[in-house]
C-alpha cells in the first residue's frame, strides 16, 4: 500500500495545471516521442482553455465591448488566479465583474464592470425556476396584516449608473451601435425568469426603492417604515398609488 | 434470436430545435436512445432541463457525468450526488455513468477527466468512492475507461486489470468506449483488441464510440470527427465476443446535423445485422 500517493498525485497535478509548481513532472511518464511536459501541457492548456470558454459564454457582451484581445488577456489573468470551485463549470467566474472593477480597463470603460454583473445576473435568472406571485397577495395580506412579504426568488433588482440594458441589448450587433445611447443614463430594472425566459422591464425609481426592502421579508408597514426612514416621508395617497403599481407586478410572495 | 441492442447518440444543445420541431410533428429520429451529459442538468432548472425531459418522453435516456470524481482522494461531493440523484429520480435512466477518473482535489475543479495511478491504494480509494455512490444512488453505475496523455511512474498494474478489479469489487458496470481504447492504444503503443481480450467482458454495459483528432505528435480524445476504421473495427472485433450491449455515438465539438449522427447509427445497426446474419 502506498500511503498518501494518490493524493500528492492530485495535488501536484492540479498545481502544474494552475502553473503553481512544476514538480508533477518528475512523476509521470509520457506517450510516444513527447516529452512529459508536453504531455502535461496538454491537460494545462485545456483547464484554461475550459474555464475561459466558459467565462465567454456567460460574459458574451463583456467580451463584445472589450473586443477579443482584451477579453482574453483579462479572461486568462483570472483563470490564472481563480480555481473553479464548482462541478458545474457555468458557475465559474462570479467574481469577474469585481476583477474588472480592480482592472486598469475600467478607466477606459467604466461600465464594463456593471456590466459583467448584469450578466451574471442573466446567467443566474436563466438557471432558476420559475416562480409565481400568490394571486391577490394584497387581499391574503388583508386578511393577516402582519405576514412577512419578500421578493419572489425569480427576481432580480438591477441599478446602474449607466445604460447597462440597453448596451446588453445590442450585443450580437455593431460596436458603433453604442454611440446611439446616452451610456451614462442612469436605469432601474426588473429582472425576472417568467414562464421559462428572462424578462427585464424599467421601475420608477420610487418602485425599486420598495421592492428592495422586500429583498428581506417584512410586513408592508415595516417596509413603508424603513422606506420613509431611508428617502423621506410618503403620503397615504403616494403610497396607496406605488403598491397598486407593485401589485400589478407580481413579483412578491408571502409565507403563510 | 437475439434482441437488437439500442443505438442512440449524444443529445446535444446544437440539435435542441430539431429535437423540439420533430416532437411537435410526432416525428421519430433513426435513433433509440439519448445519453444527456449529467452535469448539464443538475444545476438548472432552464430550456436545457426542459428539453431534456421533453426528449425523455419519447425515447429512454441514460446520464452520463463527466463531474463525479470518482478516482478523488477527497471522496465523491456529498451536494454533487444530492443533485444528481434528484435528476435520476426526474428523468428515471436506463443506465447512469460517469469515468475512471478525477477531476477534483481540495475543493478545486478542473473539468476535465483526469487519469490516476492503477496502484493498490488508488484502487481502494475507487472501490470506497463507488460502493458510496451506489449505496447513495441506491441502483448500480457504470464507469467508463478514459483516454489519457501521461501516466503516473507508480503504477502497479495494468490498465484493464485495475478496471476489472474496480467492477469486480463493487458490482458496478463497464462503459466501454472503444475510441479511447483506440486513442490511448496509439498514444501508449498497446494493441487495442488484445487490451479489451483483458477486460472481463461479462461487467460491459455500454459501449461508446466517437472520432478523435490528430495532433502534432499524438491522437486526441475530441469526439469532432466520424468514427474511424480503426474504431469500426474494434467495435465488430467486440460483437463477435459479446452481443446486446448498447451503443451510443458521442460528437461534441464540430457537431454536425442530426443527419449525420443517423448515419453514424446505421453503420452500427449494419455491423449488428450482419452478426446477427453471420453470427
Amino acid at each position: 500500500m502506498r500511503n498518501e500517493d494518490l493524493k500528492n498525485w492530485q495535488v501536484h497535478f492540479f498545481s502544474y495545471m494552475m502553473n503553481i509548481e512544476q514538480s508533477f513532472i518528475s512523476k509521470a511518464t509520457s506517450m510516444n516521442e513527447l516529452s512529459v511536459r508536453s504531455c502535461a501541457d496538454i491537460y494545462k492548456r485545456g483547464y484554461s482553455a475550459r474555464l475561459v470558454e466558459s467565462l465567454g459564454d456567460t460574459y458574451s457582451a463583456t467580451w463584445w465591448v472589450l473586443g477579443d484581445d482584451d477579453f482574453l488577456k483579462l479572461a486568462n489573468e483570472f483563470v490564472g488566479n481563480i480555481p473553479s470551485r464548482s462541478f458545474d463549470l457555468s458557475d465559474y467566474g462570479e467574481e469577474f465583474s469585481s476583477y474588472l472593477r480592480s482592472s486598469p480597463v475600467i478607466a477606459e470603460i467604466p461600465f464594463v464592470s456593471d456590466l459583467a454583473l448584469f450578466e451574471w445576473n442573466f446567467k443566474t435568472l436563466f438557471h432558476s425556476k420559475d416562480v409565481h406571485a400568490a394571486e391577490n397577495i394584497f387581499s391574503l395580506i388583508g386578511s393577516n396584516p402582519d405576514a412577512k412579504v419578500h421578493l419572489l426568488p425569480s427576481i432580480i433588482l438591477w441599478q446602474s449608473d449607466f445604460a447597462i440594458y440597453e448596451i446588453w441589448k445590442r450585443r450580437k450587433g455593431n460596436i458603433t451601435s453604442l454611440n446611439e445611447i446616452d451610456l451614462d443614463m442612469s436605469e432601474s430594472i426588473l429582472c425576472r425568469k417568467l414562464d421559462g425566459k428572462v424578462h427585464m422591464s424599467y421601475l420608477e425609481e420610487s418602485e425599486f426603492r420598495m421592492l428592495k426592502q422586500f429583498e428581506t421579508p417584512r410586513s408592508i408597514e415595516e417596509a413603508v417604515i424603513r422606506y420613509q426612514q431611508l428617502f423621506g416621508e410618503l403620503t397615504p395617497e403616494s403610497i396607496q398609488s406605488l403598491f397598486a403599481r407593485i401589485g400589478v407586478l407580481g413579483v412578491l410572495g408571502t409565507y403563510s | 434470436m437475439d434482441k437488437t441492442p439500442m443505438v442512440g447518440v449524444g443529445l446535444r444543445p446544437t440539435h435542441y430545435p430539431e429535437l423540439e420541431m420533430d416532437t411537435e410533428t410526432n416525428a421519430r429520429k433513426r435513433v433509440d436512445w439519448f445519453e444527456a451529459i449529467s452535469e448539464n442538468y443538475m444545476n438548472t432548472e432552464g430550456r436545457p432541463l426542459k428539453m431534456l425531459l421533453h426528449v425523455r418522453k419519447s425515447y429512454p435516456v441514460a446520464l452520463h457525468g463527466v463531474g463525479l470524481s470518482i478516482g478523488s482522494h477527497d471522496s465523491v461531493s456529498e451536494v454533487y450526488l444530492k443533485k444528481l440523484k434528484s435528476l435520476v429520480e426526474r428523468v428515471e435512466p436506463s443506465i447512469v455513468s460517469d469515468h475512471f477518473c478525477w477531476s477534483s482535489i481540495g475543493g478545486h475543479y478542473s473539468h476535465d477527466l483526469l487519469p490516476f495511478p492503477f496502484h493498490s491504494e488508488a484502487l481502494d480509494i475507487i472501490c470506497r468512492n463507488v460502493e458510496t455512490v451506489q449505496d447513495f444512488m441506491g441502483r448500480q453505475i457504470c464507469l467508463e475507461n478514459i483516454s489519457y496523455y501521461l501516466k503516473s511512474k507508480t503504477d502497479e498494474m495494468p490498465e484493464a486489470h485495475f478496471i476489472n478489479e474496480v467492477c469486480r469489487r463493487t458490482g458496478c458496470g463497464l462503459l466501454l468506449d472503444l475510441n479511447n481504447v483506440d486513442v490511448n492504444s496509439k498514444n501508449h503503443g498497446f494493441r487495442a483488441f488484445e487490451f479489451i481480450n483483458e477486460l472481463d467482458l461479462n461487467h460491459v454495459k455500454q459501449i461508446h464510440l466517437a472520432g478523435p483528432s490528430q495532433e502534432d505528435g499524438f491522437v486526441f480524445d475530441t469526439h469532432s470527427t466520424p468514427v474511424p476504421d480503426s474504431v469500426w473495427t474494434l467495435y465488430r472485433q467486440f460483437t463477435d465476443i459479446k452481443k446486446n450491449v448498447p451503443v451510443i455515438i458521442e460528437w461534441d465539438e464540430n457537431v454536425p446535423s442530426f443527419h449525420v449522427l443517423e448515419e453514424e447509427v446505421l453503420k452500427v445497426r449494419k455491423i449488428q445485422n450482419a452478426r446477427e446474419v453471420h453470427p
